[in-house]
C-alpha cells in the first residue's frame, strides 16, 4: 500500500458531518498548520491541528479517526495505516483522546509486570499495613456489633452449653484474669458451645467462644486459664478486627480490579469469620501477652504450658517444612517459648478456683 | 475484484485502487438499495485487552480507586473501536470523568439513604430492626429497573457509528410496570412465566433502541417459547448441562433473527457446538494460565459472536439522521454497583 502517498501529504478518507450518516469520500492535504479536506463535490474544509482530536488509531496500526467539534463532532476516518506516521511527522502535538499511546506488546509487558509487582506489594504489605493502621480506630461499639453478628454466623446450628457448673467456672476464670489487666475498654464474656472441636477463638468486642471439646481436654483450672488469657489478648490486640479489615480490603480491591461488583458479597464476607487467619506474629503476641497476664494474676504458668502440650499432641506432628506455610507458628516452637517464659516466673502461684472440682467442670 | 472507477483488475480486496487511486467504497450509492449482507467483525485481541487490564491493576490502587472509571472507559473504548460493521468502526464517546461524576451522585444517594435510615432507626429502633431486610430488598427492587434503563440509555447514547449516535427511548414507568407484573407472575407460576417475562424484556429493550432516527424492532412470538424452554431445561439436566450450550445458541439466534432495523434483519449463526468448544477452550486457557489468559478468552468470545452475526436486507446507511437522547452516567454507575451491569 504505497505509491499514491509517495508524494507526501495527500490522502483519501471518509468524512462525516455529525448530522447525518452520509459518508463523503474526501481527499486530505497535510498542511503545516492543519488539514485541508476536499470533498467530491469540491467543498473544502479547513481543520487546524489545534482543534483536532484523535480518538482511534493512536497505537494499533489500524484506521485513524479524527474528530473536530463538541459533543456531536465532525469525523474524519483514514483507513490507510501509513497515515499514522505521516500525522506524527506533520502534527505531533494535538490532543490524543484515544485510549492510550502505547499498545500491543509493549503495553502488555510493561503493565503486566507492573501489575504483578503492584499486586504482590499490596497483598504482602499494603493491605496488612492498612488493616493495622485502621484497626485501632474502630470504635469498640462497632467491634461489639461485628462480634455479635459473627457469633451468630459462626455458631449457627450449634447448641450452647448451659451447664452452670461449667459456665460459672469459666466466668470466674475470666474475672480473675480481667482483674490483673490494666484498665481497658473490653468486657469479656465466654460462650460455651457444645461441640467436639478442640478449639476456642476470640471475636471482636470481647466474646470468647470455647467448645466443650476443648474443655474436656483440660486437667485443671490453670490450663483453661491459659487458653482464656491467650484469647483475651487476641481481643485486646484487635486481631479479629484486623483480620476482617484485611478480608474486606481484599474483596474491595478484587471487585474494583475485575470490574465486578457484589456489595452484598462483601458484606457477608465481613460477617463471616470462618476464614479468619491470625498470622504468626499475632499468635506469638497472644502467647506472650497471655502468659504475662497469667503471671500477673499470680496463676501457675505451667498450666498454660501443659495446655499447649496437650494441643500439640492432638494436632499431630506438623513437618518442619510445612509449618512455615501455615499461619500458626509451629506448636513445638510455641511450647518452647512458653516454657522459657514460665521459668522466669518467680512468684508462688496461688490456688485457682480451689473450691471447685475441676474434673466435674471439664467432663460431662 | 475490479475497480469501479477505472475498471482495472485488482489482485485482492483492497481499500484503494493502485491504478487510479480511487477509494473502493463497499457501501452502494444512495440511489440504489439492493438487499445485501452487512458483516460484523471484531479486530481486537487478547494482548491489548490484557495490557489495559494490567494497567488498571496498577493505576487503580495507586489512585486509591479513582482511576477505576477511566480504566473502565478505556476498555470499553477499545472494544467499540475494534468492532467493525460493514467497514465502519464504532466509537464510544463516554469519558472517565462522566462516570466518576455519576459515581459521586450514586455515592451521595447512598449516603443520603444511610442518613435517613440512621435517623429513622434512632427514632423507632424496634420497627426499623424488623424492617431492616425489607428496606434493603425494597431499595434494590426499586433501584434496579432504574439502573438497567438508565445504564442502557447512557451506553447507547455514547455509542456512534458514522458519527450518528445510538439512543434508547424506553419510558421508565413502562419498564417498572413490566418488571413488576413480569416478576410477580414469574413468582406465582414458580418460574413458568419466566420465558415470557424474558421475551417482554427483550422486546422492550430492543424496541426502544434507536440508531439516529431509525428504530430497532423486535417481532418475536412468544407462543412456542415455554415448550422450548421446558424441553431445553429437561435436556440440560439429562446431559448434565451440556445441552445448555445448544439452548443458549438457539436463544441467541432467536433473539437476533427477530431483531430488525428499517428493512434489514439480523441473522445469527452461532451454534451450540461452537459455543461449547469455545467454552472448553476458553476454560482451558483461563485455568492453565491461572487467570492471566482471561482477556484472550474474552476476545475470542467476542470475535466468535460477531463473526456469526450479520445484518441482511435493505438499509440505506447514508440516510440516517442524528437524533440525540443523551443519558446521564448516574444510571450506569448505579447499575455497576447494584450488580445489574448488562452488556450491550
Amino acid at each position: 500500500m504505497e505509491s499514491v502517498h509517495a508524494n507526501i501529504g495527500v490522502w483519501r478518507g471518509y468524512y462525516y458531518d455529525g448530522q447525518s450518516s452520509r459518508r463523503h469520500e474526501v481527499t486530505l492535504n497535510l498542511a503545516p498548520t492543519g488539514l485541508n479536506i476536499v470533498s467530491e463535490d469540491g467543498t473544502s474544509r479547513w481543520w487546524p491541528y489545534a482543534e483536532i482530536r484523535q480518538t482511534q488509531g493512536t497505537f494499533d496500526g489500524g484506521q485513524v479517526r479524527l474528530e473536530r467539534g463538541g459533543d456531536l463532532p465532525e469525523t474524519l476516518v483514514v483507513t490507510d495505516v501509513a497515515f499514522q506516521d505521516a500525522l506524527r511527522r506533520f502534527a505531533p502535538s494535538w490532543r490524543r483522546n484515544g485510549p492510550l499511546r502505547m499498545g500491543g506488546l509493549s503495553l502488555a509487558l510493561v503493565a503486566g509486570i507492573a501489575a504483578a509487582l503492584s499486586m504482590a506489594g499490596i497483598y504482602v504489605w499494603g493491605i496488612p499495613s492498612f488493616a493495622d493502621a485502621v484497626a485501632p480506630f474502630v470504635p469498640t461499639a462497632w467491634e461489639q456489633k461485628l462480634g455479635a453478628a459473627a457469633l451468630e454466623e459462626m455458631t449457627a446450628g450449634q447448641p450452647r452449653c448451659d451447664d452452670p457448673t461449667k459456665t460459672r467456672a469459666l466466668e470466674r476464670l475470666v474475672s480473675e484474669l480481667s482483674r490483673a489487666l490494666p484498665s481497658q475498654g473490653y468486657r469479656f464474656h465466654v460462650v460455651l458451645v457444645q461441640g467436639e472441636t478442640v478449639n476456642a477463638f476470640a471475636l471482636p468486642g470481647g466474646n470468647i467462644v470455647v467448645y466443650t471439646g476443648l474443655l474436656d481436654h483440660t486437667e485443671r483450672a490453670e490450663e483453661m486459664a491459659g487458653v482464656l488469657a491467650h484469647e483475651m489478648q487476641h481481643v485486646i490486640h484487635r486481631d479479629a478486627t484486623r483480620a476482617i479489615l484485611r478480608e474486606v480490603s481484599l474483596q474491595v480491591l478484587v471487585s474494583a480490579l475485575t470490574g465486578d461488583q457484589g456489595s452484598a458479597k462483601m458484606l457477608s464476607t465481613a460477617a463471616s469469620l470462618g476464614s479468619l487467619r491470625y498470622n504468626r506474629q499475632a499468635e506469638a503476641a497472644a502467647d506472650r501477652d497471655g502468659m504475662a497476664l497469667v503471671q500477673a494474676a499470680r496463676i501457675d504458668p505451667w498450666g498454660m504450658v501443659a495446655m499447649m502440650r496437650t494441643l500439640g499432641r492432638l494436632e499431630g506432628n506438623i513437618p518442619q517444612a510445612v509449618s512455615y506455610l501455615s499461619d500458626h507458628p509451629q506448636t513445638v516452637e510455641r511450647i518452647h517459648i512458653l516454657q522459657t517464659l514460665a521459668h522466669q516466673a518467680k512468684y508462688r502461684p496461688r490456688p485457682l478456683l480451689a473450691d471447685v472440682d475441676w474434673s466435674a467442670v471439664a467432663r460431662d | 475484484m475490479t475497480c469501479p472507477t477505472c475498471g482495472s483488475p485488482l489482485p485482492s480486496p483492497t481499500a484503494l485502487c493502485s491504478a487510479c487511486g480511487a477509494l473502493i467504497g463497499v457501501i452502494p450509492q444512495a440511489s440504489e438499495e439492493p438487499s445485501r449482507a452487512f458483516q460484523l467483525k471484531f479486530h481486537g485481541d487478547g494482548l491489548n485487552l490484557f495490557g489495559f487490564h494490567a494497567l488498571n491493576m496498577v493505576l487503580i490502587p495507586l489512585t486509591l480507586g479513582i482511576y477505576y472509571f477511566w480504566g473502565k472507559v478505556n476498555v470499553r473504548k477499545y472494544f467499540y473501536s475494534e468492532t467493525e460493521f460493514d467497514g465502519e468502526r464504532f466509537a464510544y464517546h463516554g469519558t472517565g470523568l462522566e462516570r466518576f461524576m455519576g459515581a459521586l451522585r450514586v455515592g451521595a444517594l447512598f449516603v443520603g439513604l444511610g442518613i435517613i435510615t440512621a435517623a429513622l432507626t434512632a427514632v423507632a429502633p424496634s420497627v426499623m430492626a424488623r424492617l431492616d431486610r425489607l428496606i434493603v430488598w425494597g431499595f434494590w427492587l426499586a433501584a434496579a429497573p432504574y439502573a438497567i434503563v438508565a445504564s442502557r440509555r447512557y451506553r447507547l447514547s455514547r455509542t456512534s457509528l458514522r458519527g450518528i449516535r445510538f439512543g434508547f427511548r424506553g419510558a421508565l414507568p413502562e419498564f417498572y410496570k413490566l418488571c413488576l407484573t413480569g416478576g410477580f407472575l414469574t413468582l406465582i407460576t414458580l418460574g413458568c412465566y419466566g420465558p415470557f417475562f424474558q421475551h417482554d424484556l427483550k422486546a422492550y429493550m430492543i424496541g426502544n433502541s434507536y440508531y439516529g432516527s431509525r428504530q430497532f424492532r423486535f417481532d418475536g412470538q412468544s407462543s412456542g417459547l415455554l415448550l422450548r424452554y421446558l424441553k431445553s431445561y429437561l435436556l440440560s439436566i439429562v446431559t448434565l448441562g451440556i445441552y445448555s450450550f445448544w439452548f443458549q445458541a438457539w436463544l441467541d439466534r432467536y433473539f437476533w433473527d427477530h431483531t430488525s432495523v428499517d428493512g434489514a434483519r439480523f441473522q445469527s449463526s452461532v451454534t451450540g457446538g461452537g459455543l461449547f468448544s469455545l467454552f472448553v477452550t476458553n476454560s482451558l486457557i483461563t485455568v492453565l494460565t491461572l487467570g492471566i489468559g482471561l482477556p484472550w478468552a474474552t476476545a475470542r468470545n467476542v470475535r466468535y459472536k460477531l463473526a456469526h452475526l450479520k445484518l441482511v436486507g435493505n438499509l440505506d446507511l447514508d440516510a440516517v439522521r442524528q437524533e440525540v437522547t443523551l443519558g446521564s452516567a448516574t444510571g450506569d454507575d448505579m447499575a455497576d454497583l447494584l450488580g445489574v451491569d448488562l452488556g450491550l
